[in-house]
């Protein structure tokens, strides 16, 4: 297929375009991967038990990671304002509903700033099947976030396995939720 | 062989038009005195009617001119004559000459006017029909430029060509009595060759107009391969690219700068800026009241062609702008202020829109009062511009004066190294010889008190200047030149940060949109002049508007602007995009059923082609709008283009541009704020003062600016102002930054440095 084909196809999705990030040459020519755009970052050598957190959802109920105890869990801070986290949403429904009776949650975390009144509306145009949570601007402990997306896949035993930084890809996601799935399968 | 005689050229090249003959074209015309205008002599010809300063300084010949025109067109047909098509502009220096010799005078007039039927067209108000038969003179071998002379059948189907001819044989040109006679006679006598040979013209011009087998995929490569070419090129001791005659041809320094920001190569930046320095330098700038005229006859831009255009005045002010942004050498800053102000001053209708051109050749001062000044019979070449430099001593003191002289290379047998008209003799065409430094040490002054005495004396010059008798100024306004200056005067109020430069950018849009523009039909016309507006618009019209009103919004952020240009952009669409292949045509259909073929530019010239600057816009729009059409629209353009762009990158130098935007990370800036409050002019401001070209910046307020934008991206209901604090939200490359209210975060964004998170 040509470039442009590709990429002709990739905008069925990616509306607000651009190619994936070439590596950047740091001072001295060291190849260390993107400074930007998309990237995984793979912790499953070392795991490290994720924090608990408490948020409250669209109802005002509070919800805690610790909720969902023996599932693997991807915790997906994004925001209505965030380009790519719209257009990765269809991905993000669709691995959810394929995933979701294995023992799979999806746990979006919004920092829109406007909250509520925003995040409301969205979700429900957007029809989003999975638990959205309420952060707000402000940290979340233990889940740094220094652009959106950013996600963090959690195994059965609550430890981070995987992070992602921006538009995530979907069959790399599917497989690695995949392969945390098969972990410890009850 | 019993082929036409007269067709001597070989008609088989046309096929094969290599893509960058056409830019070759310019550098064709030539130079010489001047055409006579008969105003008030005699009985005007049919040309009395129209509004073109060009045609009109043909009005009086006694050639019984026609405009392009059924009425024309008709009289052919009817009487079985040959159509003789005349294609040139105003400022057109070899136009002139012709128009003396030979429209002039009554005997070739009577020739003409007995086996002809004679049409003047300007190419500015018609760069349709000028396209078509450049492209049919060049691909025929009958050498391209202005005048352009062409013989066509009364079907409109040229069968010779060619551009200036001298009235009798001369400099080994046929002479233009000749060639009308020899016309005539085989009109009479081998009409069906001659037919023949038409047909083949035309048939090689519809294929020419398919313009195929340049697609390909889009290939950064293109881009790499088109700065080698540069390098090579480049001519260090003297800036620019090539040797003599020199054009600024601004499309590459577009080029070159955004390939500077995408590789970080040093050397493109070093080669536009040497470029532009050196060209600021000659004489090709207007030293004392800014401008830069047309090109250089040397290889070191010091002696011009003396017209000024509107589109090389307002793509050349960009360019020092962009240049400005990315050294911060207040050099470029002033260059770009001084041709703006240059067009704000001698160049701009009273309610804002921008004439076209003004021409090389005036009065000398000495004759004036003298003599009669009509037509061009006493005008010459510069002569507002240069100067004696016992003028010079005179006006501004022998001290000033000999200060002022060396700075700008005043000497006093005159200074032209070459002169081939002889109209240079004792003068001198100002550029800079000096430097403030080596002028302060020669003088034994201080720098600040040299440059105070040479800012006083270019006052002086300036205003002595003015009373010249002045060269005539081609006062039509166009559509796309209009475009160009608006995006000039709205990156100079960006990057300048000046309001005069925003309220002419925004008068000339509001001009062109109440005098041609309509918006029930959303069309846009090409040419007004004294209340007349006309000629549909063309693809290029509607491309270079648009640009502007980009860049105008980027200015004003003023959502009306972008509004119209996504108005605009769907016009075009449906006007002259191939749907199939892509790529846009210069014309629409129904446009001028007497066109012989509807052309698609195929080359960035000194006015870049219409796809090139199409694809740039639907990709910016694309953005602002979330529109897959105009994203698509881009894409396939660039396709059809692709591998032209692999092959032969530098006939497309600002398709380039466009490649280079379609591959790069571009950002999405939007700053939610009042542009009322300083902390929001900050931010903007923080944008403007940095080079970044593949970007879109957005300003959304509560106001109606949202509420405009929230049609085309119902995501921004969720930006807004944190804890009450201009606050901007950047996305590039898949990814976006958490927003943030801090002014020094947000520099760390822009210099794509990794900003701390939470």
């Amino acid at each position: 297929m040509s470039l442009i084909a590709r990429r002709a196809a990739d905008f069925v999705r990616i509306r607000w375009k651009t190619l994936a990030g070439l590596a950047v040459v740091l001072a001295g020519g060291t190849m260390i991967g993107v400074l930007r755009g998309p990237h995984t970052e793979d912790f499953s050598e070392k795991p490290r038990p994720a924090a608990d957190f408490a948020l409250p959802d669209l109802t005002g109920k509070t919800v805690r990671l610790s909720d969902f105890k023996g599932q693997v869990v991807l915790v997906d801070f994004w925001a209505t304002w965030c380009i790519p986290c719209i257009e990765e949403l269809p991905d993000l429904k669709a691995l959810y509903d394929k995933h979701k009776d294995r023992g799979f949650t999806i746990v979006g975390i919004s920092i829109d700033d406007m909250g509520k009144e925003v995040v409301g509306p969205f979700v429900k145009e957007n029809q989003v099947p999975y638990p959205i949570l309420l952060a707000g601007l402000d940290p979340v402990e233990g889940f740094p976030v220094r652009g959106l997306p950013t996600a963090y896949l959690i195994d059965r035993r609550g430890f981070i396995v995987k992070k992602y930084f921006g538009f995530k890809f979907p069959e790399q996601l599917d497989k690695d939720v995949a392969a945390a799935l098969s972990q410890g399968e009850p | 062989m019993r082929r036409n005689l007269i067709i001597v050229a070989a008609l088989t090249a046309l096929s094969v038009l290599a893509y960058f003959t056409i830019s070759r074209l310019a550098a064709a015309e030539a130079k010489e005195p001047e055409a006579r205008n008969r105003r008030g002599r005699g009985k005007p010809n049919h040309l009395i009617g129209e509004k073109s300063p060009y045609l009109l300084q043909h009005a009086y010949n006694p050639v019984a001119w026609y405009p392009w025109g059924e009425a024309a067109f008709a009289k052919a047909r009817k009487e079985s004559k040959p159509i003789f098509l005349s294609i040139g502009y105003s400022t057109c220096h070899w136009c002139h000459v012709m128009e003396k010799e030979s429209f002039s005078n009554p005997g070739i007039a009577a020739v003409m006017n007995k086996y002809l039927v004679s049409i003047k067209v300007d190419r500015e108000e018609r760069p349709d029909v000028d396209g078509i038969y450049m492209a049919a003179a060049t691909g025929a071998g009958w050498g391209g430029g202005w005048p352009l002379s062409m013989w066509l059948t009364p079907e409109l189907k040229p069968f010779f060509g060619g551009t200036y001819f001298p009235p009798d044989a001369r400099f080994g040109r046929p002479g233009f009595k000749q060639i009308l006679e020899r016309v005539a006679e085989v009109w009479k006598t081998r009409r069906e060759d001659v037919r023949s040979d038409a047909e083949r013209v035309a048939k090689a011009l519809e294929q020419y107009s398919r313009v195929e087998g340049r697609s390909g995929p889009l290939n950064p490569e293109a881009l790499d391969k088109a700065f080698a070419g540069y390098k090579e090129s480049f001519v260090s001791s003297k800036g620019g690219f090539g040797g003599a005659p020199k054009f600024p041809m601004p499309v590459n320094q577009n080029f070159l700068l955004r390939y500077y920001a995408r590789s970080k190569d040093k050397k493109a930046l070093d080669m536009v800026a040497h470029a532009l320095k050196e060209m600021a330098k000659g004489g090709i700038y207007d030293q004392v009241g800014g401008g830069f005229h047309r090109y250089s006859t040397d290889d070191k831009w010091h002696i011009p062609h003396f017209e000024k255009m509107l589109y090389d005045n307002a793509q050349l002010a960009a360019n020092y702008l962009d240049a400005y942004q990315a050294t911060k050498d207040p050099e470029f800053a002033r260059v770009a202020r001084e041709t703006l102000d240059y067009v704000l001053r001698d160049m701009t209708h009273p309610e804002g829109g921008f004439y076209s051109a003004e021409d090389a050749d005036s009065l000398p001062p000495e004759l004036a009062g003298k003599v009669e000044d009509v037509g061009h019979e006493h005008r010459s070449e510069g002569a507002f511009y240069i100067w004696p430099k016992g003028e010079l001593l005179r006006i501004l003191g022998k001290d000033a004066g000999e200060i002022f002289s060396y700075r700008y290379g005043v000497e006093p047998g005159g200074n032209a190294e070459s002169d081939p008209q002889g109209e240079f003799k004792g003068k001198n065409i100002l550029y800079l010889a000096h430097t403030i430094p080596e002028t302060a040490r020669k003088f034994g002054k201080s720098e600040a008190d040299v440059g105070r005495i040479l800012e006083e004396a270019k006052r002086k010059v300036l205003e002595i200047r003015a009373a010249r008798p002045r060269p005539q100024r081609d006062d039509k306004v166009l559509s796309d030149w209009n475009g160009l200056m608006i995006s000039a005067n709205a990156r100079a109020a960006q990057i300048l940060d000046d309001a005069r430069y925003l309220d002419a950018a925004q008068k000339s849009a509001a001009f062109i949109r109440t005098r041609l523009y309509g918006e029930k039909a959303n069309r846009l016309h090409r040419r007004w002049r004294e209340g007349e507006r006309k000629v549909s618009g063309l693809a290029v019209d509607y491309a270079l508007l648009t640009q502007g009103l980009i860049d105008l919004y980027e200015a004003t952020f003023d959502v009306e602007w972008l509004n119209w240009a996504v108005q605009l952009s769907e016009a075009q669409l449906k006007l002259f995009y191939d749907p199939e292949k892509g790529g846009f045509y210069q014309t629409a259909p129904g446009h001028d059923k007497n066109l012989l073929i509807r052309s698609m530019d195929d080359s960035d010239n000194v006015i870049p082609a219409a796809s090139s600057v199409a694809a740039l816009n639907f990709l910016r729009l694309a953005q602002f709008t979330d529109r897959k059409d105009f994203r698509q629209a881009a894409e396939k353009t660039l396709t059809r283009f692709g591998a032209q762009m692999a092959q032969q990158p530098r006939s497309l130098p600002q398709m380039l541009v466009a490649l280079d935007y379609a591959l790069s990370k571009t950002k999405q800036i939007i700053i939610a704020g009042n542009l009322q409050s300083p902390d929001t002019r900050e931010m903007v401001r923080q944008v403007q003062s940095r080079f970044i070209p593949n970007k879109i910046l957005m300003v959304v307020d509560e106001g109606k600016n949202k509420e405009a934008f929230l049609r085309w991206l119902p995501f921004l209901k969720g930006v807004g102002r944190i804890k009450g604090k201009a606050t901007a939200y950047v996305c590039v490359d898949y990814a976006c930054e958490l927003p943030t209210n801090d002014p020094r975060t947000f520099e760390t964004i822009l210099d794509d440095k990794q900003p701390n998170g939470r």
